[in-house]
């Protein structure tokens, strides 16, 4: 113990002191705050959000992805929703995409066929920190939901050009496709209080 | 602040009234006016010179049958030029070019984001004062992307007539590039996503309510 512990305290609180002076002379650079408020766990949310909208508008623009899977959602829609209206009592029959009778006919393009939508709340629960079974069932109750929402959406459209065609154009490009996105993102609060709820729950119970 | 289910159909609700507002301004009122006069000056600000000699009208659309209010026609001096050398060497006194048109509906290109992104920033649960911080934030951010796509789809439109008009890009690989490109971001749909996406990084980035959303989330 003795002179050797002492002087090897005092040099550790030397180097301390001096350390300490040095974070205080040196504030964080630009680069570096922007670093941190961009590793923000919300940040980083969003960063993987990005990134898997990106991707999903890659493989949605592919050729691929066009003509084999997007043309035959269309299709699908076209034909259930030609049954909820022949139910309705509107006589209407479909081609390809098209719904149509002999007053009136739409037909399901891009951005009609609510895949878009449907991307935003899949890849937002992909990403939100949960347990995997959580986001499976999120997942699956979500996309029944905006499929339903957007059938919905199809057979209201539908009315609406035969009943009042002077607003079809406000319903179709403005009230629609922004209500569609709003009930997606409706759709994500509802799925991440559910989980928390859900998470409460278990952990009182255990 | 409270973030149950309620409290979010409460903003929903008025998200959705203030939305109405502009719709009943943009559709009864003088909105859709304001709208394609600002989108036919600002475009023929930043893009009545294109590239090298690449020229673009935005004239409005005679056509009150039509969906659309504005028509941007497209022409080049080199193709001028051309018509004119090909007229002087046929010994004609006057010529005609055929310029390339394509109409515009202002409206959705471009005010519905604006209206879109308003109306969200005004119905979320922030002060007044983060508002108009949001406001400056997202709207010169939104306007840059309409002048984006719009950029996108001149050059295209250029690129695809380059021989005729010698303007936009030559590559065949990267005309297809922007092609496709372009089929993404066309869509009103991708621009109100990317109007709700800059609504979310500004929502999320602001500090205090970031921590307020998520921690009220939590014990929700």
């Amino acid at each position: 113990m003795g002179k050797k512990s002492r002087n090897k305290n005092k040099q550790f609180k030397n180097a301390e002191a001096s350390m300490q002076s040095s974070v205080r002379l040196h504030k964080p650079s630009f680069i570096l705050r922007a670093k941190i408020a961009i590793l923000q766990p919300t940040n980083l949310i969003l960063i993987k959000f990005f990134a898997l909208m990106i991707a999903f508008y890659a493989l949605w623009a592919s050729k691929f992805f066009q003509e084999n899977i997007i043309k035959y959602i269309s299709i699908a829609y076209a034909k259930t929703g030609s049954i909820v209206l022949n139910i309705l009592g509107y006589k209407t029959m479909t081609a390809e995409d098209i719904i149509r009778n002999d007053v009136f006919s739409i037909s399901i393009k891009n951005g009609c066929d609510g895949v878009e939508g449907l991307a935003i709340f899949l890849c937002a629960v992909l990403i939100f920190p949960t347990k995997f079974s959580n986001k499976i069932k999120g997942m699956f109750a979500g996309a029944i939901f905006l499929i339903a929402l957007n059938l919905f959406r199809i057979v209201n459209l539908y009315i609406i050009g035969i009943h009042f065609p002077s607003i079809f154009d406000v319903m179709h490009e403005s009230v629609w496709q922004v209500l569609f996105i709003v009930l997606s993102l409706m759709a994500l609060l509802v799925f991440i209080s559910w989980d928390r709820k859900n998470e409460n729950l278990k952990t009182s119970i255990v | 602040m409270n973030l149950s289910p309620s409290f979010w159909m409460k903003r929903l609700i008025i998200f959705s009234l203030i939305f109405l507002c502009i719709l009943f301004w943009a559709y009864a009122g003088a909105g859709k006016i304001i709208i394609s006069n600002f989108y036919q000056s600002q475009a023929s600000y930043w893009f009545s010179n294109f590239g090298n000699n690449g020229e673009v009208n935005f004239k409005k659309d005679k056509n009150k049958a039509s969906d659309y209010d504005l028509m941007v026609v497209m022409t080049s001096k080199t193709q001028k030029k051309n018509a004119i050398d090909e007229a002087r060497a046929l010994g004609k006194q006057e010529t005609q070019i055929a310029p390339l048109q394509f109409p515009i509906n202002s409206w959705s290109v471009a005010g519905l984001f604006f209206a879109f992104f308003i109306a969200l920033l005004i119905a979320a649960p922030l002060s007044i004062k983060a508002k108009l911080v949001g406001f400056a934030f997202g709207l010169p951010i939104l306007y840059l992307f309409v002048l984006f796509k719009l950029w996108v789809s001149l050059l295209l439109k250029f690129s695809r007539f380059n021989s005729k008009f010698q303007v936009g890009l030559e590559n065949v690989n990267l005309v297809n590039w922007f092609d496709s490109f372009y089929n993404i971001i066309k869509y009103p749909y991708f621009g109100l996503m990317f109007s709700l996406i800059v609504f979310l990084a500004y929502f999320f980035t602001n500090q205090e309510k970031k921590k307020d959303v998520f921690n009220k989330m939590a014990n929700t």
